[in-house]
């Protein structure tokens, strides 16, 4: 059975591709690649290049960095949402791994295919940047409150200069 | 215009080519304030994006509290700065101040997105750009996190 418009329909609810028109979706779903993994699959790791980015569609994914005593879970990816966009933005390596905690179900849009719409100027493209850059918003934002609450504790009272946004001073 | 020779110090911008470069330029004024003039408000939308090409800038944020508090720090020429406020609309989260001579190159929150809706390579590239360099801030602000939790995790404990 053709699961596409599920697919496509699911593509649509995560916030990175909300903006995108239907027949986008489709189109955007179309130049991506179905990947079934079996539990303890790897679909990045640690210090690899990045090369697009993953959508979950069925199972559940646990990312981890390498700590001294193994891997350390630092996050749990579930269906409908999507792993390793940030290697759209930036060209440094992986810095954790991903992998299925289940059999799963993931679909892929490879680096060069994203790089092939921005080449063109595909609004899609810009699409996806908006989503991406919204989370990075909401990231930077929710990382600085938590700075400035910590450094507040930290000195009580008085006027600091501290490098809280990790430039050297 | 600026300069397209002074954009190569934006590390964010090693995505464009050359002509992208000269294009970009092209599109950016040129700025110059003086000592203690703010470029952004915290609290109000950013009026656009800033790329620092010259002089110190400081960063103020103020804290809660009885007493309020301010943060401080430096950017490095080819930092961008008001992006965030530019992309998610949202007041800026600090103020950003020149504590010299500074220089700038900038572009109003308007040019932005009239640039976005051309549909125009240049702009998805500067979005990307932008990105680039949000999300090496913010890996910047997580490892200063990391050590400010261990610093207030000492702190409760001793």
């Amino acid at each position: 059975m053709d699961r596409t418009p599920e697919w496509v329909e699911l593509l649509l609810t995560n916030p990175i591709f909300s903006t995108l028109a239907e027949m986008d979706a489709r189109a955007l779903y179309g130049a991506g690649t179905l990947r079934r993994l079996e539990k303890g699959d790897l679909i990045f790791w640690q210090g690899e290049a990045p090369n697009g980015f993953y959508l979950v569609l069925e199972g559940e994914f646990s990312v981890a960095v390498d700590g001294e005593d193994g891997p350390v879970r630092i996050a749990t990816i579930h269906r409908g949402e999507t792993v390793g966009e940030m290697g759209l933005v930036q060209a440094s390596a992986r810095s954790a791994s991903c992998a299925a905690t289940a059999r799963a179900l993931v679909w892929h849009l490879p680096g060069e295919v994203f790089e092939g719409l921005l080449y063109r100027g595909d609004p899609i493209a810009a699409s996806i940047l908006r989503g991406i850059g919204k989370d990075l918003c909401r990231r930077f934002r929710s990382a600085v409150d938590e700075g400035a609450r910590l450094v507040a504790a930290l000195h009580d009272g008085e006027r600091i200069e501290v490098d809280t946004l990790g430039w050297e001073v | 215009m600026v300069d397209p020779r002074l954009l190569d110090c934006a590390e964010s911008l090693v995505v464009l080519t050359v002509e992208e470069r000269d294009q970009l330029a092209e599109l950016l004024e040129s700025v110059t304030f003086e000592a203690g003039r703010a470029l952004i408000l915290e609290g109000q939308r950013s009026p656009g994006l800033f790329m620092l090409l010259s002089g110190p800038l400081q960063v103020e944020r103020a804290l809660g509290g009885a007493k309020d508090r301010t943060l401080a720090t430096d950017i490095p020429a080819g930092e961008w700065f008001g992006q965030v406020s530019v992309i998610d609309g949202l007041p800026a989260t600090a103020t950003v101040a020149a504590a010299g001579t500074v220089q700038v190159a900038y572009m109003s929150r308007a040019d932005f997105f009239a640039l976005l809706a051309e549909g125009d390579a240049l702009g998805t590239r500067l979005l990307r750009a932008l990105l680039r360099n949000l999300a090496t801030q913010l890996g910047r602000v997580n490892g200063v996190l990391v050590d400010l939790h261990a610093q207030h995790d000492a702190a409760r404990n001793g």
